[in-house]
């Protein structure tokens, strides 16, 4: 069953359509295609649900798949991943806010169509736009990620060090408009991954004297504290808020006037796909840059750029097309690097790790059925989008006046559950309630939670790298050599300069347009 | 200025603690062998420096930040912490399903607050215990991942 589909790749262009073709029968398996639409109608729902993110649905699932089949259980979370980043529309149109700040852009158009009695226009627009952005999405994930996968294969311990820092330098960005702190907190992640008995020389650190954490740090545990609990205090501050959704009806006619409108503009749709999944792949950026960036852009180059903000489809199309292509994208580099560009992909990372997966080249090769199947999962998740979302956004969207009283305790029991599960161990529980808590506090002082998770993750790659690139300098009597000189690190290197100046530099040159001085925030900060 | 009253220095306070965190991962990695801690002390140092800009960027150029968009958030998210840590000590002396009943139902209905009638507080409880049974008969008997129990009629 694990074998095959990538493998075959590299030598016989006709084996890699079976493998394509045995992947699919995967999927199509009717449990597979039943947990598949259930993680979408799931997502839909988390992502329509003001203060639920993706990245806490998909943490709060993970503990589901845990006796499932890797196919089945990451198909379900591709299911949710992709259904998410289209729920997030139904509040940006019904009651201009944003399900998750992927959808900021969709407000812009969306809620203007709802004020001139047109929502379903609206939705029509976001489901098609969604299942368009999957699809074109999901079709460059198919064709992308085997080779970059197969070019790490002449990746040894000193490109990985350097791929690891620059992957470290660009999640700087998440933290909400402080590079400081963003380091700061991928800094905190790299010391968290070091707990346990070191790779390479054994030594036992940080363990404090318990047992459970000689094994390091358990990263479901770490993804439903940093992502789950935070969300859950943030929620209980806002749990005085009230929705009001705008009322309207289904016309049968809308669903062919939308989607004959947006098929007449091809251009509109794959820039906005290209640009999604570009953004995607980038690590540190997230749909909201995707979907701000297309927005701009069709603003741009459209012939009525004035007919935007006051409700046009296009608009929606161009945000939610781009922020749906963001989902693929962003496996882009972790399926094929082990790199998780954003909080979301982390937590994939999390579930793949969990099933005994582990990305790179080995992926495509010895786990090649079940990694075929879960991109797969993308492209059929975008599909039943479409239909989903286009006849049971009105429905589904109910779930917004689902009491935040009743939700809180509702997902803090699940989070105790996931934690407990993985290794039968209160301890985990503990650990999950203590960097909940470090989550919220540091959300509260400006850093991002997904920061300290990324670090947390690329710890060990950087380590490991770092500890075999000293050996290898000990032994060729060289470690500058080793380290600095061959091309692949040149380049990453090269990159991370880039990456680490590029934001102290915007910032900086925001300081001087801004005049400076001392700012006061809210702290209200989201994970994507 | 009104605003900055009531809010946080944020840098100067995460500088403090990430210098505290640098200093407790210096302090336990003394005795570490020369390959199993030269990370850790990479890392210690970048804390260290990371801390001490922060402090540098709060006196200079300093983010305040309000902890709690409204200070009467304040018992609230004070009390769905205290109820989370006394839920996760009872759970391995009441088992996972009298535990997770009694936490969802009654922080369910503490949070009400001001809406609290009857109704909704019978509604809320019914949530929470069928939510803890569903959870536990989901995980229990569907995934075979066993949950904490104290045998109550040997079913939970």
């Amino acid at each position: 069953m694990a074998s095959g589909a990538g493998e075959s790749d590299d030598r016989h262009g006709g084996m890699k359509v079976e493998g394509y073709v045995e992947a699919l029968a995967t999927l199509f398996m009717w449990h597979n295609v039943a947990f598949m639409l259930l993680g979408v109608m799931a997502g839909v729902v988390v992502g329509c649900l003001p203060g639920l993110t993706a990245t806490m649905g998909m943490a709060l699932l993970i503990p589901f798949t845990f006796t499932m089949t890797p196919e089945t259980g990451l198909v379900m979370l591709g299911g949710l991943y992709v259904g998410a980043m289209y729920g997030d529309a139904i509040p940006a149109i019904l009651l201009n806010t944003p399900g998750t700040p992927s959808a900021i852009a969709t407000t812009f158009d969306g809620y203007p169509l709802s004020r001139n009695g047109q929502a379903q226009h609206g939705l029509v627009a976001a489901a098609f736009g969604s299942a368009v952005g999957g699809v074109i999405g999901a079709l460059l994930l198919l064709t992308l990620t085997a080779p970059l996968a197969r070019a790490a294969l002449a990746f040894g311990p000193p490109e990985y060090f350097w791929m690891g820092i620059f992957g470290l330098t660009i999640i700087a960005t998440l933290a909400s408009g402080s590079t400081l702190k963003g380091m700061t907190g991928g800094a905190l992640g790299l010391l968290l991954s070091a707990i346990g008995i070191s790779p390479i020389a054994g030594d036992m650190r940080f363990t404090f004297g318990v047992p459970a954490f000689q094994g390091g740090v358990e990263l479901i545990v770490a993804l439903i504290g940093f992502f789950c609990v935070p969300q859950v205090f943030q929620m209980v501050e806002e749990r005085r808020m009230r929705y009001k959704l705008v009322e309207y009806k289904e016309s049968p006619g809308v669903v062919r006037e939308v989607i004959g409108a947006l098929v007449r503009k091809p251009i509109l749709l794959l820039r906005s796909a290209v640009i999604g999944t570009i953004v995607g792949i980038i690590p540190g950026a997230g749909g909201n840059i995707a979907s701000l960036v297309s927005y701009n852009e069709a603003v741009r180059w459209d012939k009525e750029p004035e007919k935007f903000g006051k409700g046009t489809v296009d608009g929606v199309a161009a945000s939610e097309v781009a922020n749906n292509a963001v989902a693929p994208g962003a496996m882009v580099p972790l399926l094929s690097l082990g790199i998780p560009g954003s909080p979301a992909a982390a937590v994939i990372l999390g579930a793949l790790l969990l099933h005994g997966l582990r990305p790179g080249p080995g992926l495509f090769t010895t786990f090649g059925a079940v990694t075929y199947t879960f991109i797969f999962a993308f492209l059929f998740g975008a599909i039943a989008v479409f239909f989903i979302g286009m006849w049971g956004s009105r429905y589904l969207a109910r779930w917004i006046n689902v009491p935040i009283p009743l939700l809180v305790p509702l997902i803090m029991v699940i989070t105790v559950v996931g934690s407990f599960a993985i290794r039968n161990n209160i301890v985990d529980v503990g650990a999950m309630l203590l960097f909940g808590v470090v989550g919220y506090v540091t959300m509260k002082l400006g850093f991002h939670p997904g920061a300290i998770v990324l670090g947390l993750i690329l710890g060990p790659i950087i380590e490991q790298g770092l500890v075999q690139s000293l050996l290898m300098g000990a032994a060729t009597g060289s470690v500058w050599g080793v380290l600095f000189t061959r091309p692949i690190s040149i380049v990453l290197i090269a990159l991370s300069v880039v990456s680490l100046a590029w934001p102290l530099w915007a910032s900086y040159a925001k300081r001087r347009r801004d005049g400076g001085g001392a700012s006061v925030r809210c702290s209200s900060a989201k994970t994507h | 200025m009104q605003q900055r009253k009531n809010a946080l220095n944020s840098d100067i306070w995460s500088g403090v603690i990430v210098l505290v965190v640098a200093g407790v991962g210096w302090w336990e990695s003394r005795g570490f062998s020369e390959l199993g801690g030269v990370f850790v002390r990479w890392v210690v140092g970048a804390l260290a420096m990371l801390g001490l800009a922060l402090l540098v960027k709060g006196v200079v150029s300093p983010e305040y930040r309000r902890a709690l968009a409204d200070r009467r958030d304040l018992p609230a998210v004070g009390i769905v912490l205290a109820s989370l840590v006394a839920y996760v000590a009872l759970v391995p002396v009441v088992g996972f399903v009298l535990a997770s009943s009694a936490f969802a139902s009654g922080l369910a209905i503490t949070l009400l607050g001001d809406r609290r009638t009857f109704r909704r507080s019978f509604i809320a409880s019914l949530v929470g215990i069928g939510v803890s049974i569903g959870l536990y008969v989901v995980f229990q008997h569907g995934f075979s991942v066993p949950l904490p129990r104290i045998g109550l009629w040997g079913i939970f």
